[in-house]
């Protein structure tokens, strides 16, 4: 059966292959595709987020009674995260490659020590404290970008 | 399990890491201002004053004063759990091991054996307690895949280059015992640049690449197999007294090497990001040097080698100038672009992670090593390469080699050195927001 790291790290690398095809269109200043490739990857972004805040974290924090640990951790970086990706936004829509490549650069790396921690910690952490790994992912794909 | 008293994760300092990434490029302008007064001479064999000074300034001095201090970093982030003592040993490694260097460069260039005595003293006060705690942790951990289980190897590879190395010196320092020197330096040679420094490598690859450029896992029995038949043919070499046996037992290295070379370039053709990247043309130069090298091994050792161009004493010189300055300083520099920034990036974005106004003091990846200067950075590591090598076809062109290396090396102390003014600015402007 699929455990909730595993459901979940399929969603990361999802989310990281969309940055790249971003990075790409921008690169070779397709900009057409790039806003294309660039708003998937957001909305693909707002909905993980949206699936740990509202899902899996809640969850956790009951099962264990760890509030102030690990998940408000990762809530502060997705709210760093959040502001990257609007500043990412306007360089999209200013066509400012070279601003758009820096922050994604500064983006990418956030995102990876980011995943880093929930991969090897948090999700082993979450697949041992909620004994129904297959109702939580289930609950995870009933969430949608805007939280509900 | 108290999963509440988990360390959530384990990140030590900047000044830790960051005091070995300063202070590496100052020992490859010692390397180049050695090769520049030594010129023609030190080119000529392995044997020069000037080839074993600038030889132990580029390996203890810049690859592996790099390697260890990210191995400080880098083990916390792939294990979740840091080098046992690691605030109480990184310093003493990092002071011990400068001492060490420049006590050893100096007895090899001027024999001197009190000099001789001070260099193990102080190596050996470098290494031991490193290689011990390095060893304690990868060994009881039972995290980190593929990466640790290479990284094993390679710390057990660092200990005998380094075992073989003291006893090198110990040979020099009392010449009564009679060692049989030159025959040991080859095994020692041998654990150093393909042992203790490609195993590292591997290691370290199979995290960062899928990891930063988006490219496919590496295939988990082959990432396995290639390092353990790398280490294992190391030994059987050590132990191997029949010259029938060496062949084949290069051969096994020369393919685990190849194998690996050609499997990581593969995965990088495959990576999904394809944005310039000069991290990806430092990769790609280090892994086809890696390949070069190799062959140049396996062809030296299975035939005597016919090179018309070079003298055979220089063979040796060749094989080494390819595997630390074409493989290890180019994967290291090319590395160094990213880490540093990196860690800058990632140690203010704590310091912000409750106030997010504060953020926008944080700067991009690129405002700390622009990408234009990470491509001269290329640029000049290519010249450089291409410089020792024709300084070895032609050795009049010695000093100009040394140039080129000094360039390298000045271009990589400038982008570091402005990088850390550049965290502890920020760091400043962020505490004074706070306050």
């Amino acid at each position: 059966m699929t455990t909730i790291a595993e459901f979940m790290t399929a969603l990361h690398r999802k989310c990281d292959e969309g940055l790249a095809a971003a990075e790409e269109a921008v690169s070779s200043k397709d900009w057409d595709k790039a806003r294309a490739d660039w708003s998937d990857f957001a909305a693909e972004m707002a909905l993980h987020f949206a699936q740990e805040e509202t899902t899996l974290f809640p969850s956790f924090e009951t099962a264990t009674g760890i509030t102030e640990g690990p998940t408000s951790v990762m809530r502060m970086e997705h709210e760093q995260m959040r502001h990257l990706l609007s500043e990412l936004s306007k360089a999209v829509e200013a066509r400012d490659e070279s601003e758009f490549l820096g922050l994604s650069e500064t983006l990418m790396v956030m995102i990876q020590q980011h995943n880093m921690k929930e991969e090897q910690m948090l999700y082993p952490m979450c697949d041992r404290a909620l004994s129904d790994a297959g109702a939580i992912i289930a609950e995870i794909q009933a969430v949608t970008a805007d939280g509900e | 399990m108290n999963i509440s008293r988990l360390s959530f994760d384990d990140m030590p300092p900047l000044a830790i890491p960051l005091r070995f990434h300063l202070t590496a490029p100052v020992f490859g302008l010692a390397a180049a201002a050695l090769l520049l007064v030594e010129g023609p001479s030190a080119w000529l064999s392995r044997w020069t004053a000037g080839s074993l000074g600038a030889t132990h300034l580029l390996t203890l001095g810049f690859m592996s004063m790099v390697m260890i201090g990210s191995l400080f970093q880098v083990i916390p982030v792939i294990t979740g759990r840091s080098i046992p003592g690691t605030r109480q040993i990184a310093p003493v490694v990092h002071v011990a091991l400068c001492a060490g260097v420049v006590a050893l460069t100096w007895a090899l260039i001027r024999p001197d054996a009190a000099l001789f005595k001070a260099a193990i003293a102080l190596l050996a006060l470098a290494f031991v307690p490193f290689i011990t705690a390095l060893s304690w942790r990868v060994m009881s951990i039972r995290r980190g895949g593929v990466s640790v289980f290479t990284i094993r190897l390679a710390a057990l590879a660092l200990l005998g280059t380094v075992g073989l190395g003291v006893f090198l010196a110990v040979g020099r320092t009392w010449p009564e015992f009679e060692l049989p020197f030159r025959s040991w330096t080859d095994i020692h040679v041998v654990w150093g640049l393909f042992g203790w420094m490609p195993l590292l490598v591997m290691g370290v690859s199979y995290q960062v690449i899928p990891m930063f450029h988006v490219a496919p896992e590496f295939d988990s029995r082959l990432a396995r197999g290639v390092p353990l038949v790398v280490f294992l043919s190391l030994v059987a070499l050590s132990h191997s007294r029949s010259a029938y046996l060496v062949v084949p037992i290069v051969t096994c290295l020369a393919i685990a090497l190849i194998t690996y070379a050609v499997m990581t370039l593969r995965i990088l053709a495959r990576r999904k990001r394809k944005r310039p990247d000069a991290t990806v043309s430092f990769w790609r130069l280090s892994l086809g040097a890696l390949v070069v090298g190799t062959l140049l091994l396996w062809s030296s050792m299975s035939t005597p080698l016919r090179a018309p161009i070079l003298e055979q004493s220089q063979v040796p010189i060749l094989l080494g100038v390819i595997m630390v300055f074409g493989v290890a300083c180019s994967v290291i520099i090319g590395m160094l672009q990213k880490i540093v920034p990196f860690l800058v990036f990632l140690h203010l974005q704590r310091m912000t992670l409750s106030n997010l106004p504060a953020m926008r003091l944080v700067p991009k990846m690129n405002d700390v090593i622009s990408d234009r200067d990470a491509r001269w950075q290329f640029r000049l590591h290519a010249t450089a390469c291409v410089a020792v090598l024709l300084a070895l076809i032609w050795p009049t062109l010695g000093r100009v080699a040394a140039l080129a290396l000094a360039l390298d090396f000045g271009w990589l102390l400038r982008d570091l050195v402005a990088a850390a003014a550049r965290y502890r600015r920020i760091r400043q402007a962020i505490e004074a927001v706070a306050s």
